[in-house]
C-alpha cells in the first residue's frame, strides 16, 4: 500500500502546474513548453521503434522487443487499476489468459483472421471482467486482492480441466499468426509492426483516458473513496468501469501473446503471471503508464539475459524487486524524475 | 410548510446503546439550523444518518419531500445534499483545483467522458475557478492539499462541498481545530454563502453557533432536549441543567469567553452574556 501512497506525488507533480496555469491564467507558456518536450520525446521513441527492425536484423531481439510491447500493453492495463484507481488486483492474468485461449481457439478452429480472433479474445476478457469485477469490488484492500486471485485461479482450473476446449495440460499448440485482408503477419518483423500499432494505440487511448474526466474520477476514487461518495459519485460503478477497461486491454495483450507464442497453456493463466505483471508495474512506477512499460522491458530483458546464464533468474529478479520496493518506491520513472529534479537544482545553482 | 429536510422519529442503536432515541427534526428551506449538545449526545450519529453514512434502526429521513432513508450517500448528494467533514477529508495528493473540479465535473455530468481531456471542458474549468474565488483559495489553485495550512484545508473542505451546489449543506464542526483568527474567517465565509442555501451545522464552538444559526436544536442522550431561537435556547432551564450537569463537565465544552463549562455558574457565562450576535471580542484580532 505504501507504494500507492508514494506514487501520488508523481501524479500531482505532473498535473498541478497545468491546473494552476488553467486556473490563474498565467504559466500557460511553461505548460506548453513541457507539452512540446513530451511530444518530442514521444516521437523520438516512436521513430526508434519504427526503424528498429531495419537497424537490428536479429530475429531474437525483434522477438524480445515484440514481447516487451505485448507485456507493456498488459502492464499498462494493470496500471489503470493499481496506479490510477487504487485497486490492487492480483488476478489480472485471468483476462490475459482467457483472451489468449479464446483467440487461440478461434484461430485454430474457425478463422485466423486478425479482427475475428482479436475481437473474440477481447470480448471474452470483457465478459469475464464484468461479473468478477462486479463481485470483487464489493470488497477492498487485501480482500479485493484475494478475490481477484481466487477468480483467476478458477480460470486456471478451468483451463486445466476443460480438456475438450483448452487441451488441458497439453495446452493449445499451433496457433497461427493472424491474417488480415490477404496480408499475413508471419515474419517476425511484420508481426512486430502489428504489435507496435496496438501498443501505440493502447498507450494513446489510456493516456487520453487518465487525463479525461473519467480518468480523474478513477484518481479521485484512489485518493479518497468516501469523499467521492459525498460529492455524488457512484464509486462502485467507477471502479467497475476501471476494472472492465483494464480487463479489455489485458485481453488485447493476451490475444497478441497467443499469436506471438503460437501456444497457450494453463501456465499463462497461473497466478505467477499476475505476479509478474504486478512486479512490472511496481518496478516501472505505478500511476505513470510509461513506467509499467519500462518495467516490462526491464523484467523481460533481465529474464532473457540472466536465464541464458543461469537457471536462477527469479532470484536476480527478486533481488531487483526488493531493491525497488525498499529504495525506489516510485520505480524507474520515479528515479528518473528525481534525477531530473537534482540536475535542475544543480543547474540553477 | 416547505421543509427541505425532515428527520422523522429516527432511532439508531449500537448494540445496547441507543445513540439516537427517536429524533424528530425539520429544516425549512433557507433556514440555518445548528445542532448542539454535549459529547455523546448523538450529534455525529444524527449527522451520519442524514448524510447516509449510517442507516437508522428505525425512522425516516426525507430530503425535499422524498424518502431517502435507504439511499446511499452519493445518491443523496445527487439529490442536493452536500456535506463537509469534521476531520478534513480531501483528495490529499491532488491540487486544490482538482479537488474542486471533481465536484464540479460530477454536477455537469461529464464524469463518464473518457475521450476528451478534462482541461478541455471550459465550463467546468471556469466554474472551478469561480468556486475557488468564493472561498478565497484561487491563488492556491496549483498547490496540493498537503501544502495547505490547516485553515486553508478547512476552507477547501467547504469549497468542495459547495462546488456540488447543494440545496442543503451539512457542516460538521466547520471550525474544529481552527485558530481564533481562522474561526473568524470561517464564520465570515459561512455568513457570505448564498441566502437560498439551507444550512445544518453541528458545532462545538458556541460563538460560531450563535453567530450563524437562526435556530438551535439541543440534543441530549439521543433525544431532542430543546429547540428554538438562540436566545430562547440560552434561557431554557433544561438546557442549562444539561450543560451544568455532570455530562457537561466531562465534555469539556468551551464557552464564548473561553470559559470551561465546568466553571460556568449559569448559561449566561457559557454563552458569554448578552452581546452574542456578531460578537468578535472573544475571538482575538
Amino acid at each position: 500500500m505504501a507504494i500507492l501512497r508514494d506514487r501520488e506525488l508523481t501524479d500531482s507533480a505532473a498535473v498541478a502546474p497545468a491546473a494552476a496555469g488553467a486556473a490563474v491564467g498565467g504559466a500557460q507558456t511553461q505548460s506548453r513548453a513541457s507539452r512540446r518536450s513530451t511530444l518530442v520525446s514521444g516521437l523520438t521513441v516512436l521513430a526508434t521503434l519504427l526503424v528498429f527492425p531495419f537497424v537490428v536484423p536479429s530475429v531474437y531481439l525483434q522477438n524480445v522487443i515484440t514481447e516487451v510491447l505485448i507485456f507493456g500493453i498488459f502492464a499498462m492495463s494493470l496500471d489503470l487499476l493499481i496506479g490510477y484507481t487504487g485497486l490492487v488486483s492480483f488476478g489480472h492474468a485471468a483476462f490475459f489468459g482467457v483472451a489468449a485461449y479464446t483467440a487461440a481457439i478461434v484461430a485454430t478452429r474457425y478463422s485466423d483472421n486478425l479482427l475475428a480472433t482479436l475481437a473474440a479474445g477481447v470480448v471474452a476478457a470483457g465478459l469475464l471482467a464484468v461479473p468478477t469485477g462486479g463481485l470483487a469490488i464489493r470488497s477492498s484492500g487485501i480482500y479485493f486482492l484475494m478475490l481477484t486471485l481466487a477468480f483467476s485461479q478458477i480460470v486456471y482450473a478451468a483451463a486445466w480441466k476443460w480438456t475438450w476446449l483448452t487441451g488441458g495440460s497439453n495446452g493449445l499448440a499451433g496457433v497461427p499468426r493472424p491474417k488480415f485482408g490477404g496480408f499475413d503477419f508471419s515474419s517476425p518483423a511484420t508481426f512486430y509492426y502489428l504489435v507496435l500499432v496496438f501498443f501505440v494505440a493502447t498507450f494513446l487511448a489510456l493516456r487520453r483516458l487518465v487525463s479525461s474526466p473519467l480518468g480523474h474520477s478513477f484518481i479521485g476514487v484512489r485518493e479518497n473513496e468516501s469523499r467521492m461518495q459525498a460529492i455524488g459519485y457512484d464509486v462502485w460503478r467507477i471502479k467497475l468501469a476501471s476494472f472492465v477497461i483494464a480487463g479489455l486491454f489485458g485481453g488485447l495483450a493476451g490475444a497478441l501473446f497467443s499469436y506471438y507464442n503460437g501456444f497457450v497453456s494453463p501456465h499463462d493463466v497461473y497466478w505467477s503471471v499476475s505476479g509478474h505483471v504486478m512486479i512490472m508495474v511496481i518496478i516501472g512506477g505505478a500511476g505513470t503508464l510509461v513506467g509499467p512499460v519500462l518495467g516490462a522491458a526491464f523484467f523481460l530483458i533481465v529474464q532473457n539475459v540472466v536465464s541464458s546464464q543461469t537457471d536462477r533468474w527469479p532470484l536476480i529478479m527478486g533481488l531487483a524487486f526488493i531493491f525497488f520496493v525498499l529504495a525506489a518506491r516510485r520505480g524507474i520513472v520515479g528515479m528518473y524524475l528525481d534525477a531530473v529534479a537534482v540536475a535542475r537544482a544543480a543547474a540553477r545553482r | 410548510m416547505t421543509d427541505l429536510l425532515r428527520v422523522e422519529h429516527v432511532e439508531r442503536h449500537f448494540g445496547g446503546l441507543r445513540a439516537l432515541n427517536g429524533v424528530d427534526l425539520a429544516v425549512a428551506t433557507r433556514e440555518r439550523l445548528a445542532v448542539i449538545g454535549p459529547n455523546g449526545a448523538g450529534k455525529t450519529t444524527l449527522f451520519n444518518v442524514i448524510a447516509g453514512e449510517l442507516s437508522p434502526t428505525s425512522g425516516r429521513v426525507l430530503l425535499g419531500g422524498e424518502d431517502v432513508t435507504r439511499r446511499r450517500p452519493d445518491q443523496r448528494a445527487v439529490r442536493g445534499l452536500g456535506r463537509t467533514f469534521q476531520k478534513n477529508n480531501l483528495f490529499l495528493g491532488l491540487s486544490v483545483f482538482e479537488n474542486v473540479r471533481l465536484a464540479v465535473q460530477r454536477r455537469h455530468g461529464v464524469s463518464w467522458n473518457a475521450f476528451s481531456p478534462a482541461a478541455s471542458h471550459r465550463t467546468v474549468m471556469a466554474e472551478t475557478t469561480e468556486q475557488l474565488d468564493t472561498v478565497r483559495l484561487r491563488d492556491r489553485a496549483g498547490a496540493t492539499v498537503r501544502e495547505l495550512s490547516y485553515g486553508e484545508q478547512r476552507q477547501l473542505e467547504v469549497a468542495v462541498a459547495l462546488a456540488c451546489r447543494p440545496r442543503l449543506l451539512l457542516l460538521d464542526e466547520p471550525t474544529a481545530g481552527m485558530s481564533p483568527a481562522e474561526t473568524v474567517g470561517m464564520i465570515d465565509l459561512v455568513k457570505g454563502l448564498p441566502p437560498d442555501l439551507t444550512l445544518l451545522i453541528i458545532e462545538h464552538d458556541m460563538d460560531v453557533v450563535f453567530a450563524l444559526a437562526d435556530r438551535i436544536v439541543v440534543l441530549h442522550h439521543g433525544e431532542v432536549l430543546a429547540e428554538g431561537r438562540p436566545e430562547e435556547v440560552r434561557k431554557n432551564p433544561r438546557v442549562m441543567a444539561v450543560y451544568l450537569g455532570t455530562d457537561v463537565t466531562a465534555s469539556g465544552l468551551v464557552g464564548a469567553d473561553g470559559v470551561k463549562l465546568a466553571d460556568c455558574h449559569s448559561l449566561a457565562d457559557l454563552v458569554g452574556g448578552p452581546p452574542i450576535e456578531g460578537e468578535r471580542g472573544a475571538l482575538g484580532p
